[in-house]
């Protein structure tokens, strides 16, 4: 095991750094404007796989086309959720929290049940063949998320700071009175924090159905990781959540690489239980939750 | 020596210097008032002497031990106690029950004679003992009443009958006549007093109200900006001119 | 002295009946479902082992700390006297209580990097820290057995045969046997538990959560406290564990996962925990649900699903809430003239 291995498992790692950051940052949104905790986040980056797997695999659409739709499909469950289970719990967030865990299970029952649940579904991957770039040898699949990871963040950025809608939601997730008082609409800067919260789980899922197996409980090791990474980036900092989302990205395929995968996961919590204990309010936070 | 010393108590919060450096001497058996504009640091000097914050310098020393950076709860074990400017109490409970849990809380339990023991007697006593400070401050007639249904003065004594339920000897008190009229201001000023005289409690508050103040404590320090700005008894605090003029314009109840 | 002893009785008859209605389970179950009562008896040992980790679960909730990794400390437990009991033939008066030291270890190094985190960043906290606990149990195949899990662990036996108080487990009686060694283990742990709940304990982790700074001020360390109740909890929850290994013979680490995990929680929602009978009645009634729901049993996760969301909605508080309601009601009906 030389170090010619090593771009390749960076160049893993930047990927994997990725869909965890696509995940997490979708968690950290949704706790940092109204602390609305989703246990069931994992099966709506199912849902966006599933949705891959239906309009790509089963209706022929064009791969790009399925992810993108995967954006507005997942999202409307997003804000489905805000509706039925978070606006009548706010307040409670661990009330919340828990119905979401009642709605994970609706949503695997359902998938279950419209597609089966026997085999796992396998997505022809759209763009095959590994590459060589900078040395690393890793699928032009897995290379391709990191400029789609790269350009949602980045869109959010630009949202969250120069659109009024999204300067409204940060208003919101620093003073929910103040914001109410300046006419700002608490429902709506709800509604749409579940709903980036949801597409941003969704294109994950739809990014990696060529590449994992699509089955209804795929969504439950990516949710772990998804809360592991808000934890250590502080619960409702999205820059935390990104830069959380490389550092457990890095040690979880290092990790993976030289030992397994369990193991990765393994040293991801030891690393979150000693962030704990250093800084409880996790790495770029600053909200006592 | 002092019964309370507090040797260059100084506590930053990132920049900002909220106590820069103050000394305090209190003596036993008397009642000290703090005073000081609003944001002079009154509240978080409290805060670091009663352990709930963690002093940046600076050293506090009870009956000759040190006890700065112990944890509150450690603080109010070693007999120095303070009550809240907020209603703190037990919502759920009456005024005996709440005063009877404020004492034995603190007691040492093993979990085997929780489980096991009986309590009986102990609890006889405390009962006793809970019913007896009630009727001193005066709540006798709430006794059996819900806390949460108290008025706001007769939760402000309730707050400060727990304390005394864990007997103390310094008695720590925010802001006792926060938000009261002046008929329960009186009542407070004379349990404060009764305190002292009959039980020997030293009590050390920090309160905005002048009349109070100038009517309650032996002395007073005056704290503005984060720094001591005088000390003394209230007669020469009235005089002072630094005093004066840190709060001219902002208050005129000044005696 | 009379009064005394009828308002002992007021307050027990409730829990005299039904331990007597348990304790006759047996001879019931035979009466009406032949041979094969003695199979349904099953049930209601697991029933009673989930009534003693519903009851753990809500110690644990009376801080306002709610944990998601409750499961996997009863997991230790079980795996714990599934280990001593097959690879070292220990026997079940020393696993159980065995079991329940280690799990109380375990819970106090999972409760350390929690202690000064609350809500949220707890909850989840504690989730990936079970789940850690859950992947050794995966990774190690000695001795806890890989994914595969451990299999034939010896049922529970007194003395050697031959001896007078040999009970045997073993034959055909030890449906029976066995049902009433949970039996009284199960009224033991929810004594203790009640005595807990009640006690000055009790009242001082019911105080941290309606007031933690308060509680500060007159000398309870909150963190310290914490950590307390996690042990506590712990230990219970490693009875039930041990009460189960024995029950079904066989653990791996799927037992313990997220969705039984879930379930414990929809329990004690469903149920309450504001009162000691909440739990009590979310793990009857949901059982029955669950029992009911056999027939459709791929659509059972939506249904529970259907119920947490509809009690968290609707009735936050639990069903307990209903209790005196329903006992109003009856007296109503009966015609007791007590002003309520």
């Amino acid at each position: 095991m030389g170090l010619d291995i090593l771009p390749q498992t960076i160049g893993n790692a930047l990927v994997l750094g990725s869909i965890y950051a696509m995940v997490a940052v979708g968690l950290a949104i949704a706790f940092g404007v109204m602390q609305m905790a989703n246990f069931s986040h994992g099966e709506l980056f199912m849902v966006g796989a599933y949705c891959v797997y239906v309009l790509y695999t089963l209706f022929g659409w064009p791969f790009e086309l399925a992810v993108i739709a995967s954006f507005p499909i997942v999202a409307l469950i997003g804000v489905i959720y805000e509706r039925l289970i978070f606006r009548p719990t706010r307040g409670n967030v661990l009330a919340g929290f828990m119905a979401t865990a009642g709605a994970g299970f609706i949503l695997q029952v359902l998938i279950s049940e419209w597609y089966g649940v026997g085999l796992p579904k396998s997505v022809q991957v759209p763009y095959p063949g590994g590459s060589d770039f900078l040395m690393m040898a890793i699928s032009w699949q897995r290379l391709a998320i990191i400029p789609v990871t790269i350009a949602m963040v980045f869109g959010l950025w630009y949202f969250l700071t120069k659109v009024k809608d999204g300067k409204a939601l940060r208003a919101c997730a620093q003073d929910p009175e103040a914001s109410v008082l300046q006419g700002i609409k608490l429902n709506k800067m709800t509604a749409l924090a579940m709903a980036i919260s949801g597409g941003f789980a969704g294109v994950g899922g739809a990014l990696m159905a060529p590449i994992v197996s699509v089955n209804p409980y795929m969504g439950h090791d990516y949710a772990i990781i998804a809360f592991i990474v808000v934890i250590v980036g502080g619960m409702s900092s999205i820059p935390g959540a990104v830069l959380a989302a490389f550092i457990l990205g890095f040690i979880h395929t290092f990790v993976s690489t030289f030992a397994d995968s369990v193991y990765g996961m393994m040293i991801g919590v030891l690393f979150m239980a000693i962030v704990l204990i250093v800084k409880p309010t996790g790495l770029l936070g600053n909200v006592k939750v | 020596m002092s019964f309370l010393s507090v040797k260059k108590l100084s506590k930053h919060f990132g920049g900002l210097i909220a106590n820069n450096e103050i000394d305090l001497e209190v003596e036993k058996g008397e009642i000290r008032g703090i005073i000081g504009p609003n944001g002079a640091g009154k509240t978080t000097f409290f805060n670091v002497i009663s352990g709930f914050y963690q002093p940046t310098s600076g050293s506090v020393t009870f009956k000759g031990q040190n006890i700065s950076g112990k944890h509150s709860s450690e603080i109010s074990k070693l007999g120095v106690v303070r009550t809240f400017q907020r209603a703190a109490l037990f919502p759920d409970f009456t005024v005996l029950e709440n005063v009877v849990i404020a004492r034995h809380l603190r007691a040492n339990n093993s979990l085997v004679s929780a489980i096991f023991g009986n309590q009986k007697k102990a609890e006889e006593a405390n009962v006793k003992r809970s019913t007896e400070i009630i009727e001193f401050l005066g709540l006798g007639d709430e006794i059996e009443s819900l806390s949460s249904n108290l008025s706001h003065g007769h939760q402000r004594q309730l707050g400060v009958a727990m304390a005394l339920a864990t007997e103390p000897e310094l008695l720590m008190l925010d802001e006792p006549v926060a938000g009261m009229n002046s008929g329960e201001k009186a009542v407070m000023v004379g349990m404060v007093k009764k305190i002292r005289d009959e039980w020997g409690v030293t009590v050390l508050l920090v309160e905005h109200d002048m009349r109070t103040v100038m009517n309650l404590c032996d002395r007073i320090t005056v704290i503005d900006f984060g720094e001591k700005l005088a000390e003394g008894t209230p007669n020469e605090i009235k005089n002072n001119d630094k005093v004066i003029e840190a709060y001219l314009g902002a208050d005129d109840s000044v005696a | 002295m009379l009064k005394s002893n009828s308002m002992f009785i007021k307050r027990w008859w409730p829990a005299a009946t039904i331990i007597i209605v348990f304790a006759l389970a047996p001879q019931l179950f035979e009466t009406f479902w032949g041979r094969m009562g003695m199979y349904k008896l099953v049930l209601l040992q697991v029933f009673l082992a989930n009534v003693v980790l519903a009851q753990s679960y809500r110690l644990m909730t009376t801080t306002g700390d709610w944990t998601l990794c409750h499961y996997i400390l009863m997991g230790m437990g079980a795996y714990t006297t599934a280990i001593l009991a097959k690879f070292y033939g220990v026997p079940f008066y020393l696993t159980i209580p065995v079991a329940a030291i280690c799990t109380v270890a375990v819970s106090f190094l999972i409760a350390l990097p929690l202690s000064r985190t609350i809500g949220f960043a707890f909850f989840i906290g504690s989730f990936a820290l079970g789940e850690f606990v859950r992947y050794i149990w995966e990774k190690l195949h000695f001795p806890f057995g890989g994914s595969r899990g451990l299999s034939n662990i010896p049922r529970p036996e007194m003395g050697q045969s031959g001896d007078w108080y040999f009970v045997d487990f073993s034959s055909r009686m030890d449906i029976s046997n066995l049902y009433y060694g949970t039996l009284i283990l199960a009224i033991f742990a929810l004594i203790l538990l009640y005595r807990l709940d009640t006690s000055r304990f009790g009242n001082a982790w019911k105080s941290i959560y309606a007031d933690s700074e308060l509680c500060e001020s007159i000398g309870i360390n909150v963190t310290r406290y914490r950590i307390l109740i996690f042990c506590v909890a712990g230990f219970f929850a490693s009875l039930a564990g041990s009460l189960l290994a024995y029950q079904w013979g066989a653990i791996d680490p799927d037992n313990f996962g997220m969705i039984e995990m879930v379930y414990l929680i929809i329990w004690v929602v469903v149920g309450g925990v504001k009162t000691y009978w909440g739990p009590l009645i979310g793990v009857a009634s949901m059982s029955l649900v669950f029992e009911l729901t056999r027939p459709f049993d791929e659509f059972r996760p939506l249904i529970f699903g259907v119920i947490l969301i509809s009690s968290l909605v609707f009735m936050p508080g639990g069903l307990e809430v209903l209790i005196p309601r329903t006992t109003r009601f009856f007296k109503n009906l009966v015609g007791t003239k007590e002003v309520s």
